[in-house]
C-alpha cells in the first residue's frame, strides 16, 4: 500500500501549476487535499509519474463575497472545514456549511478541498450535489487560457468532469441565497461520515404563500448529481401544503432512475430519494421567515 | 519564471515536535512512513493506509490530519506534532510528583484514569485529535466530542471509556488554563 515511484513538484502560483501541467501532460496529477488521490496512489489505482502539489498556492485559498453579483467566489483549495466554519458562508449561502458537515470526518475535512471534490466527482459526494443544485460556475485555467464551465456541463459521469488534462480548476463561483429564498439539505448514509447512499439539496422562494422559485437536486442516484427541473416546475405556483409534499415525493420517485443491482434496490433508492427531497423541502419551508 | 523540475528526491525542512528536521526523502514517501522509518517515531501507528481508521493521525500546523494521506515532501515548511511530542508537552501545574515523573499530558492522564485504551493501537490518533479539539473548543458538548472522534476507529474499547476520558480531559484542561499544549 505505497504509491508507485513518483516525481514531486510544488507549485506556488497558478501559473507555475499550469506550466507544470502543460509540461508533463497526461503523466501528471494535481495533488490538492489528497483525500481521494492519496488513497488511489496508495492502492495503486492511480499511477501518475508526476504529482503537482498545489497546496502552497495562496491565491486558491480564499473565500470571497461579491456583493454586486451576490456570489461567493470559493478558491479551489478551500478546505471542507473552512467552508463549514466560514462566517461569510454562514451569512450568504448556509446550504454550503450544512452540506460540509456531512463530509467524512474532521481530519478529512481539514485537508480535503472543494476543488478536489468536484474534480474527483464521486456522484454521491456533497460538493457536486450542492454546486449542481445552486448552478455554480467553475473557473478553469489551462495552456489555452481561462474558461468558465457552468454546472450543467461540468459533471460528465462517474469520476469524470469537463476539466481536461493540463487544466487547473481555480475557483468555484456559487450564487448566494436570494431574498425570500430558504434552503434544506438531507442525507442518508449507513454510518456517520460515510459517503451518502443518497442526498438531497433544495432551495425554495416563497411569495404571498406560494412557491415562486425552487431548486431541487439529488445525489447518489445516478452517474452525476441530478437536478430535477421538471419536478421543480410542478412545484412552482403552488402553496407548500402537506398535500404538495406528498405529491412531491411521488414526482421524485418517478423522476429518478437510480442504477441498482436489483429492482428491489432500485425501489429502495427511489424511496430514499423521495423521502430526502420531501424532508429537505419541509426544512426549506420551515426556514422561511414568518409571514411568507 | 524559472521552469520547475519534478524531482524523485525531495529535500524537506520541517519541524517535528518542536525540533528542526532536515532530510532528503523519496518523493513517494508517505508522511506516516517518514515519521516511522526515517525518524524512528513509531508512536504514529498505521492501520489502513487509506484514510479510514485514524490511527496515523498527526497534527499538521496544529490541525489533525491523516499522515498516511500526506506525502512527506508536502510538510516542508510546516510543523508536525506526533504522540512523542505530546509526552514532552508541559504537565499540569497541579500534577503530583508521581504524575510529573510519568510526564503525562492532561489528555494522556485522562485516558489513563478512565481506561480509555486497551491495546493502544488507536490511542495516538485519539489523543492527538482530542488535544486539537480542546485547543480549538475548550468546552465541547458530548455530541461534539462524539462527532469529532467519529473519524477514529477503536477495535477494543467500545468507545465509552474514550468518550469518558475526553470529558475528564476537558475537566483537567479547564482546571489548568496555563497548559497550552504546545
Ligand atoms: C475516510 C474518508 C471519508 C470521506 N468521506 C467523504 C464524504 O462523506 N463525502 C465526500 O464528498 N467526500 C468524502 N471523502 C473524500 C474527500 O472529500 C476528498 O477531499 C475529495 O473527494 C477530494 O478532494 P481533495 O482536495 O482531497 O483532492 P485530491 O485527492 O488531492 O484530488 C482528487 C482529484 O482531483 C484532482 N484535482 C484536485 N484539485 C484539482 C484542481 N484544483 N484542478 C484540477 N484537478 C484537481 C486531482 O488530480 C485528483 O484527480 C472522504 C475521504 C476519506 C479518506
Ligand atoms: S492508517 Fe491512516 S487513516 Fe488508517
Ligand atoms: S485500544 Fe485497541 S484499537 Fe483502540
Amino acid at each position: 500500500m505505497k504509491p508507485v515511484p513518483i516525481r514531486y513538484l510544488r507549485a506556488t502560483t497558478v501559473d507555475e501549476a499550469v506550466t507544470a501541467l502543460a509540461r508533463y501532460g497526461l503523466d501528471a496529477k494535481v495533488l490538492a487535499g489528497g483525500q481521494s488521490l492519496m488513497p488511489m496512489l496508495n492502492m495503486r489505482l492511480a499511477r501518475p509519474q508526476v504529482v503537482v502539489d498545489i497546496n502552497e498556492i495562496r491565491d486558491l485559498m480564499e473565500i470571497r463575497y461579491d456583493p454586486n453579483a451576490r456570489q461567493l467566489v470559493v478558491g479551489a483549495l478551500v478546505r471542507h472545514q473552512q467552508l463549514l466554519e466560514s462566517s461569510l458562508v454562514h451569512a450568504h449561502q448556509p446550504l454550503l456549511s450544512a452540506a460540509a458537515r456531512y463530509i467524512g470526518h474532521w481530519a478529512i475535512r481539514n485537508r480535503g478541498t472543494i476543488g478536489g471534490s468536484v474534480v474527483h466527482h464521486d456522484p454521491s459526494a456533497e460538493w457536486p450535489l450542492v454546486t449542481a443544485c445552486l448552478g455554480a460556475e467553475f473557473h478553469v485555467q489551462g495552456p489555452q487560457g481561462r474558461r468558465v464551465i457552468p454546472a450543467a456541463d461540468f459533471f460528465v459521469t462517474y469520476l469524470t468532469t469537463a476539466v481536461q488534462a493540463g487544466e487547473l480548476l481555480t475557483a468555484v463561483v456559487i450564487p448566494c441565497l436570494g431574498p425570500g429564498e430558504s434552503w434544506g439539505f438531507q442525507e442518508y448514509a449507513r454510518r456517520h461520515g460515510d459517503f451518502a447512499l443518497a442526498a438531497a439539496a433544495v432551495t425554495v422562494t416563497l411569495s404571498d404563500g406560494v412557491v415562486t422559485a425552487a431548486r431541487i437536486a439529488v445525489g447518489g442516484v445516478a452517474d452525476r448529481p441530478v437536478v430535477l427541473s421538471e419536478v421543480t416546475q410542478h412545484v412552482v405556483g403552488q402553496a407548500p401544503t402537506a398535500q404538495l409534499e406528498v405529491q412531491l415525493g411521488q414526482w421524485v420517485y418517478d423522476a429518478v432512475n437510480p442504477l441498482a443491482e436489483s429492482p428491489d434496490e432500485q425501489a429502495y433508492k427511489r424511496d430514499i430519494a423521495a423521502v430526502l427531497v420531501r424532508r429537505a423541502f419541509r426544512q426549506a419551508i420551515n426556514r422561511q421567515p414568518a409571514g411568507q | 519564471m524559472a521552469e520547475m523540475e519534478a524531482a524523485d528526491m525531495v529535500v524537506i525542512d520541517t519541524v517535528v515536535n518542536g525540533r528542526p528536521v532536515h532530510r532528503t526523502v523519496s518523493a513517494r514517501r508517505l508522511l506516516s512512513d517518514f515519521l516511522r522509518y526515517d525518524l524512528q517515531l513509531t508512536g504514529t501507528h498505521v492501520g489502513c493506509e487509506h484514510g479510514v481508521c485514524g490511527a496515523c493521525t498527526v497534527l499538521l500546523d496544529g490541525q489533525p490530519v491523516r499522515s498516511c494521506l500526506t506525502l512527506a515532501a508536502q510538510v516542508s515548511g510546516h510543523h508536525i506534532t506526533t504522540i512523542e511530542g505530546v509526552a514532552e508537552m508541559p504537565a499540569l501545574p497541579a500534577a503530583t510528583t508521581e504524575e510529573r515523573v510519568r510526564h503525562l499530558h492532561p489528555v494522556q492522564q485522562a485516558f489513563w484514569e478512565e481506561h480509555g485504551l486497551q491495546c493502544g493501537y488507536c490511542t495516538p490518533g485519539f489523543v492527538l485529535t482530542t488535544i486539537a479539539l480542546l485547543e480549538a473548543h475548550p468546552d465541547p458538548s458530548d455530541e461534539e466530542i462524539r462527532e469529532t472522534l467519529s473519524g477514529n476507529i477503536c477495535r477494543c474499547t467500545g468507545y465509552r471509556n474514550i468518550i469518558r476520558a475526553v470529558h475528564r480531559a476537558k475537566e483537567l484542561w479547564q482546571t489548568a488554563p496555563s497548559t497550552e499544549g504546545r
